[in-house]
């Protein structure tokens, strides 16, 4: 067998295993969501939010907001955090030293006065420049901090500080919640029997296309846009596939930045958000996880799949591709950071599955099917494929993905169906024929553009321009 | 098509790894594939079209039964409730609903939601239809059910429909290992014996959770004296979710003289029962209160001192200031500042309470809000 027939069939051998392994592993990811999707519509039956609503008891939450530059919207949406239902919670705005109007406005629209800073440094960040509370009993719950400027994270570990709550909630500001959001999301903390829930997540929705009222959505629409339509199957498959499986396991990895519930305890015990990487978010889940793992805690990650979190979807090309790369270097930084784990026995679930997986089939995919593809184009060159079998094998991969995305589209009809026209559900079918053709391919290349850049040892987050929502009517 | 891939792995000689895969079976694939494609689709539309008739079913039959309720509710006595039964269109929706499921359950469910916003005569009139109509029948069948959300659906209905007949099946129920059914269990014995219900707590072995136990607390009345005795038991219970839940019942109906046996509970080795101990003392605080929460500060966690030295500055007296100097000097951080605080609190409070000085006293209680 001559060099060359070694190095195809490696190469060949090794793609086809992992596309198996890949296989598999969504075909198992798609058994345990539908099995935990039902069980907590079960349970949903039972669960009398006014109980919560109503009592005393209800657990602290401290929403914590990070905002730079959010000059044109940030009077709005904080009075959308305020009109949250819930009885037991503060709003806490970080001002990241915006080079706009922001703090400004904020002190004229809520009647804000310079008031006591955080009573212990829990975790160290940039300067906090003023902490202000407004004398307005109306607006009571609502604490301001301007601080200089350190990005998303230092910002997140300032408002940990500044809070005494039980429970932190770190939102994006342009976020638009569900009433009973904070219901939702804080009720998995009360049901600790045994093990500690140190975390909630829940789900992210895209709001392109849909019609907002005074901060709130009031009528939901497939996406208009292209890539925001694509993202919204992607979403799907994200949130109410993967993340419901691992969330039975108990081996979520990712918590969504825009939208998740801390227990601050524990967050302050494993050091707070970590400045040093792009995808805090991650971070500071696996590393919550590992302190609790590597101190013998008993723990839990809940997950929730009501619809419960809005946001604006990027349309352009550019700003997705930004955001792809950043999630992809967010993901190895974290990776590396805890590579301690991969397939060590001592982090249970953590180490010897959602680590591995994540290693393999969230941060090698890019680069294997980047790396298949061109292989296939010097082997294509050389004269040395099957034909025939490449189109069997074409479609074979073809019609498994589309069968994944039409599940995805199955189980969010018989759970949540957002998306109420017939009309609605052909367009995502559509859909999901189109992308791996179109959005699939230039996902994997902002991926490996992210390689790149950390191969470039580049760290910034990049800017992440919104259209922004409506005004009261008006479709985005 | 015909052929067949070849993979081979070959490591200095022997063959390591052989896949070879007929064409035929990739074929066999992608048919199976979009087979199930074009069947998952036609399910989606098969399952649009069914929920849209199975909501207009819905919607059709709460309208017909709001009248039927209705009457029932409006009735005065038994002889009304009986004219009600026997008018034409009630015995069209007997004959034609209460032969089908879903017709027997959807008036279950609409019961089950107006009677928990009903209370004294048209509230038992719901009952009585419930129990009239036997439609405990199906409640109690549904206990038995091996799904536990359909048995945990039927605790609820019996607990909500006043069936206390079902108690002993209930009480069986009050310490399952599926955590939903042990918290409908126990939420319908206490919805249908009130504070006596609690007396699972004597032998339940599985954790109370937090959101159990504002459950139950939601269904509460205060006690009586003799019932408020059981509480003792529970303070000493070996699962800490009980004496958590105890001292909750403490704090909740203020029982004034559980005060010294909530103090015991500061030494508890579970620190989430003394966190909640705190808090109770809060609620349940007399003069000596402030000497009991200094007491054992020292072998208090970070968390627990920081809060007594928070409630010092609420319940805190002069007699209090050499302890409060004391951790201000030798602590850090949040404590030496809240000490230094919850001291000044005090001192001004004592101000004003020697010298009538009105501002100083607003300060005070502006501070301590």
């Amino acid at each position: 067998m001559s060099v060359q027939d070694v190095l195809y069939y490696l190469f060949t051998g090794g793609i086809f295993l992992y596309s198996i392994a890949l296989m598999l592993f969504s075909v198992f990811i798609a058994a345990f969501s539908l099995a935990e999707i039902k069980d907590y519509m079960h349970r949903c039956r039972f669960t009398d939010y006014n109980v919560l609503a109503s009592s005393d008891h209800a657990p602290s939450l401290s929403l914590i907001a990070p905002a730079y530059n959010e000059g044109a919207t940030i009077i709005e949406n904080v009075k959308s955090l305020l009109s949250i239902h819930y009885p037991n919670f503060e709003v806490i705005i970080v001002n990241d030293g915006s080079k706009d109007d922001s703090l400004s406005k904020l002190v004229t629209a809520y009647d804000l006065l310079p008031a006591e800073g955080p009573l212990e440094e829990h975790l160290a960040t940039k300067p906090i420049r003023g902490v202000y509370r407004s004398r307005n009993p109306v607006y009571k719950k609502l604490t301001v901090v301007d601080k200089v400027n350190g990005g998303k994270a230092d910002a997140l570990n300032v408002g940990i500080n500044v809070s005494d709550n039980n429970y932190i909630v770190c939102i994006d500001v342009d976020c638009i919640l569900e009433q009973d959001a904070m219901l939702k999301l804080t009720r998995p903390f009360l049901d600790d029997g045994g093990a500690r829930v140190i975390a909630t997540g829940g789900v992210v929705r895209i709001a392109n296309s849909c019609e907002v009222q005074d901060g709130k959505i009031v009528k939901v629409n497939l996406p208009k846009q292209f890539l925001p339509r694509m993202q919204t199957l992607e979403y799907m498959r994200a949130f109410l596939l993967g993340r419901m499986a691992w969330s039975r396991l108990n081996g979520l990895l990712l918590i969504s930045g825009a939208f998740g519930a801390f227990d601050r305890e524990i967050v302050i015990r494993a050091g707070g958000y970590d400045h040093n990487t792009v995808g805090e978010d991650m971070e500071l889940v696996v590393r919550m996880r590992r302190y609790m793992e590597e101190h013998g805690l008993p723990y839990k990650i809940a997950y929730i799949p009501d619809p419960l979190c809005w946001t604006e979807a990027p349309a352009s090309f550019k700003i997705l591709g930004r955001q792809r790369n950043r999630w992809t270097r967010g993901t190895v930084e974290t990776l590396k950071m805890h590579k301690v784990m991969f397939f060590n026995k001592k982090y249970g679930v953590l180490g010897m599955l959602s680590y591995p997986y994540w290693f393999f089939y969230e941060m090698l995919a890019p680069i294997i099917e980047f790396t298949g593809f061109i292989g296939f184009l010097v082997f294509a060159a050389l004269g040395m494929i099957n034909w025939p079998f490449f189109v069997g094998l074409f479609i074979f991969i073809y019609g498994f993905a589309l069968l994944y995305s039409v599940f995805a589209i199955l189980v969010e009809v018989i759970t949540y169906n957002q998306y109420k026209k017939r009309k609605e559900i052909f367009q995502l079918f559509l859909t999901a024929a189109v992308e791996p053709f179109v959005f699939h391919p230039f996902v994997v290349w902002s991926a490996i553009r992210g390689f790149i850049d950390i191969i470039r040892k580049k760290k910034a987050w990049g800017e992440m321009s919104r259209q922004g929502f409506g005004t009261p009517k008006s479709a985005v | 098509m015909s052929g067949r891939l070849t993979i081979q792995f070959v490591f200095q000689g022997p063959v390591i790894l052989d896949v070879q895969i007929p064409m035929e079976w990739l074929l066999y694939l992608v048919i199976f594939f979009a087979g199930a494609i074009v069947c998952l689709l036609a399910y989606i539309g098969f399952y649009i079209i069914r929920e849209l008739r199975r909501k207009a079913k819905y919607r059709h039959l709460i309208k017909i039964y709001s009248n039927f309720i209705g009457d029932i509710i409006i009735s005065e006595s038994e002889d009304d409730l009986e004219k009600v039964l026997q008018q034409p269109y009630v015995q069209t929706i007997l004959r034609r609903w209460m032969i089908i499921p879903m017709g027997r359950k959807v008036l279950i469910e609409q019961l089950v939601q107006n009677h928990k916003s009903l209370t004294g005569q048209a509230g038992n009139n719901l009952v009585w239809l419930y129990t009239t109509l036997r439609l405990y029948e199906d409640s109690l069948a549904d206990l038995s059910s091996a799904e536990w959300h359909i048995k945990a659906a039927a605790m609820q209905q019996l607990a909500e429909m006043q069936q206390k007949d079902s108690l002993k099946r209930l009480y069986r129920e009050t310490n399952s290992s599926i955590y939903i059914v042990r918290a409908e269990a126990q939420v319908a014995v206490v919805k249908l014996s009130g504070f006596e219900g609690l007396r699972f707590l004597n032998v339940i072995s599985q954790p109370v959770t937090q959101w159990q136990q504002l459950c139950l607390l939601n269904q509460l009345t205060a006690p009586n004296e003799s019932q408020a005795m059981n509480i003792y038991s529970w303070l000493d219970s070996s699962n800490d979710t009980i004496v958590e839940f105890a001292l909750r019942l403490i704090s909740k109906f203020q029982l004034l003289n559980f005060h010294d046996a909530v103090a015991v509970c500061l030494k508890h080795p579970s620190s989430i029962v003394r966190c909640q101990a705190i808090n109770t003392l809060r609620d349940v605080a007399n003069e000596s209160t402030p000497d009991v929460l200094t007491q054992d500060f020292q072998q208090m966690d970070r968390k627990e001192q920081l809060r007594i030295l928070l409630l010092l500055a609420e319940f805190g007296t002069e007699n209090q200031l050499s302890f409060l100097r004391t951790i201000s000097q030798e602590s850090t951080g949040i404590h030496k500042k809240t000490a230094e605080r919850s001291a000044a609190i005090i001192i001004k409070s004592s101000e004003y309470n020697s010298t009538g000085d009105d501002s100083a006293g607003s300060e005070v209680k502006a501070v301590i809000a």
